[in-house]
């Protein structure tokens, strides 16, 4: 908007050369705001032959710094089994062109991935969507376990366009009403993507907050446009998180940090027994099909519940007959990821490396196995990584506290962000 | 070697390791024959490698006197150097052979039951990176872990009757590509067991009791959790329309 009332003005004087002193100044310090940490010349590094080249470790070691805050939180009880409501912003704000093309097909987008990401990370919970515009909030879609027809409802097209305010209220309203009559053994959560800068409510927004903590319901916003206090006011009391996101890839971070299990604090959930089934898969010969589910589609491809027989299309879910939750046990084993986690490597340094040596001696079939210049090579990828502390260190190198074995960087990152097991260690390391 | 864009890793291994025997990714400008068509250094390396394993047998139980019996392959372990390869190579600049990546294990040893969340760690990190796990087993009987691997992936799972038809199998399913794999007379039994087996008795069961903070599975209610140790408040069960929970329902 700035820009656009700098334009008229230019308009208006229609002479260069009336661009007065305090303009420039503010260009200029826009302009260093926005390039300051832009000065790619100082990772060009010389070797010892003279030549050029880009030292990566500096921006290596700032990503591994946020993996390593994930990885230490693994004595935390966390919420497994969670029931998310995700609120969309379609209030006139959301239609600033600050993030291309506009706020809005941004957030859908990243939406549809946090989506995605979020069943993959928590097969065995559920999310719902509601749009607030206008001064109301609608909900889109019921609390399900399945991630397509989610997705397929983000669609900008279909939602129509932003209009009106966002009433922050409503949507606290409308997610207690939602979240109340769930088992009490469920995570309860409210996700808002806020991008608007104030909330229009019917009453008192914090007596809507009040009452989600008491129905043990934990609201997190995501803001696009500017910090608001109403916000940290509420996510504070109820025990989620508030970030405001800088840029597209920052929104990016913070929509799918909320995709793995937030820490479960004793009052919100108790732990219970829940009664699961596993159901056995038909065969899929075309001339077995039956009629499975609510919707009774001829399917060939089916589950059976083991309790009342009923055939369901596709797991996980809840049996339409009796309500007995209905998994395999590869969905299970999804989560257990969350609940053993790699500890994570460290730099590597020459006492480590002689300290390595002394243990890795017991495994001579797991050494040398690819010819390299520097002598080590990633156990994970096998490729060439320079020794420790050695000049003109390209890339970070790094090993396991465990088994003492060497990894590349992105073999780290690999392995924590989607692999889960070390390689080093499933040998038996100590 | 049907085709030079082609590239191919060997990895062998025993108990409690594994090791390269051969890597052919075409990046060396001077690849010999050997590199591309390694047949012959394959087999001395192999044997070379067997022969180093009974050495350190003969030698280790010296060492290891107080030590538990051996676990098995650590198939997880070789899953993932497999699969750290593979991300690798997909991420390369330039040169990224066309189809989709696929690991064929030939397994000689059972399942080994603590390997259960690392193999399944990896298998749906294969599932995420579009990479098709396929298994081969000569073992006594079948491995649910590749055959979990197999279905989940989309891949192929064979137990040939003798160690004489491993050689039709290779030849007749993992010589091509996963494409034509389609086009091929490919029949696939259907024993997919995705039951789960409780933590207690590891009795396969069809309905089971799930803690919620730790997500293990048992077979019947109990007052306390014995993995994650949390006391339970009551029983839930699946009633219809999500009602509260009533102890002891």
């Amino acid at each position: 908007m700035s820009a656009v009332d700098r334009a008229d003005d230019l308009e208006l004087d229609g002479d260069d050369d009336d661009i007065d002193e305090h303009e420039l100044r503010r260009q200029e310090e826009a302009y260093q705001r926005q390039y300051e940490n832009e000065q790619t010349w100082d990772q060009l590094q010389e070797d010892e032959f003279g030549n050029l080249f880009v030292d990566k470790t500096a921006e290596q070691r700032a990503r591994r710094k946020r993996l390593l805050s994930a990885a230490q939180s693994a004595r935390i009880r966390k919420g497994m089994i969670r029931y998310l409501l995700l609120v969309v912003d379609m209030s006139r704000a959301a239609s600033a062109q600050d993030l291309r093309p506009n706020r809005l097909a941004c957030i859908l987008g990243l939406c549809r991935s946090f989506i995605r990401e979020f069943f993959d990370q928590n097969p065995l919970s559920q999310l719902g969507i509601a749009i607030m515009r206008n001064g109301l909030v609608e909900k889109l879609t019921d609390l399900s376990g399945s991630p397509e027809a989610q997705v397929a409802k983000l669609d900008a097209g279909k939602l129509g366009s932003p209009a009106g305010d966002a009433s922050l209220q409503n949507a606290l309203d409308l997610s207690v009403s939602l979240l109340r009559s769930l088992p009490p053994y469920g995570h309860r959560e409210l996700l808002v993507v806020f991008s608007a800068l104030a909330t229009c409510d019917p009453g008192n927004v914090l007596d809507s907050a009040k009452a989600c903590k008491a129905n043990n319901i934990r609201v997190s916003v995501v803001g696009v446009a500017a910090e608001v206090y109403v916000c940290r006011r509420i996510t504070e009391e109820t025990g989620g998180t508030y970030g405001v996101a800088l840029n597209e890839t920052h929104l990016e971070q913070l929509l799918l940090a909320h995709s793995s299990p937030p820490p479960a604090t004793s009052a919100q959930a108790k732990a219970e027994l829940v009664r699961m089934g596993f159901p056995q898969r038909s065969t899929e010969e075309a001339s077995s099909a039956v009629f499975v589910g609510l919707e009774a589609r001829l399917l060939s491809g089916n589950y059976t519940c083991p309790r009342c027989k009923a055939r369901v299309p596709e797991l996980p879910c809840e049996c339409h007959i009796c309500g007995l939750t209905l998994i395999s046990s590869p969905h299970l084993a999804r989560s257990y990821h969350h609940l053993f986690p790699v500890p994570p490597y460290h730099e590597d340094s020459k006492e480590r490396a002689e300290e390595a040596a002394g243990v890795l001696i017991r495994q001579p079939a797991m050494r040398d196995e690819v010819p390299t210049s520097t002598g080590s090579y990633c156990f994970g990828c096998l490729r060439e990584v320079s020794q420790p502390g050695a000049a003109g260190q390209l890339h970070l190198t790094l090993r396991c506290g465990r088994c003492k074995q060497v990894f590349c960087f992105e073999c780290d990152a690999y392995v924590h962000e989607q692999l889960h097991n070390c390689p080093g260690c499933e040998f038996g390391g100590t | 070697m049907l085709n030079s864009h082609n590239r191919l890793a060997i990895f062998a291994g025993q108990q409690e390791m594994c090791h390269l025997v051969h890597l052919g990714l075409g990046e060396d400008a001077n690849s010999s024959a050997d590199s591309v068509f390694p047949a012959g250094s394959l087999h001395a390396r192999l044997s070379e490698l067997v022969a180093r394993c009974k050495q350190a047998a003969v030698t280790a139980p010296a060492a290891d006197a107080g030590a538990a019996a051996p676990s098995g392959f650590a198939l997880s372990g070789g899953l993932s150097r497999a699969l750290c390869l593979l991300h690798r190579l997909q991420h390369q600049r330039g040169g990224r052979p066309r189809g989709r990546p696929r690991v064929l294990c030939v397994l000689g040893s059972i399942d080994a039951p603590m390997q259960y969340i690392p193999v399944m760690n990896a298998i749906f990190s294969a599932q995420r990176a579009e990479v098709v796990l396929d298994a081969v087993v000569l073992a006594s009987e079948d491995s649910s872990f590749l055959q979990q691997a197999a279905h989940l992936t989309g891949g192929l799972y064979f137990r040939p009757a003798g160690a004489a038809a491993l050689l039709g199998v290779l030849l007749n399913y993992f010589v091509c590509d996963t494409a034509t794999r389609q086009q091929l007379d490919v029949t696939q039994e259907l024993g997919v067991d995705f039951r789960a087996s409780c933590f207690c008795h590891k009795f396969v069961i069809e309905t089971g009791y799930v803690c919620s903070v730790c997500l293990s599975i048992f077979c019947q209610p109990s007052r306390a959790c014995s993995t994650c140790g949390t006391a339970f408040t009551g029983v839930a069960g699946g009633t219809g329309g999500g009602s509260s929970a009533r102890g002891g329902s």
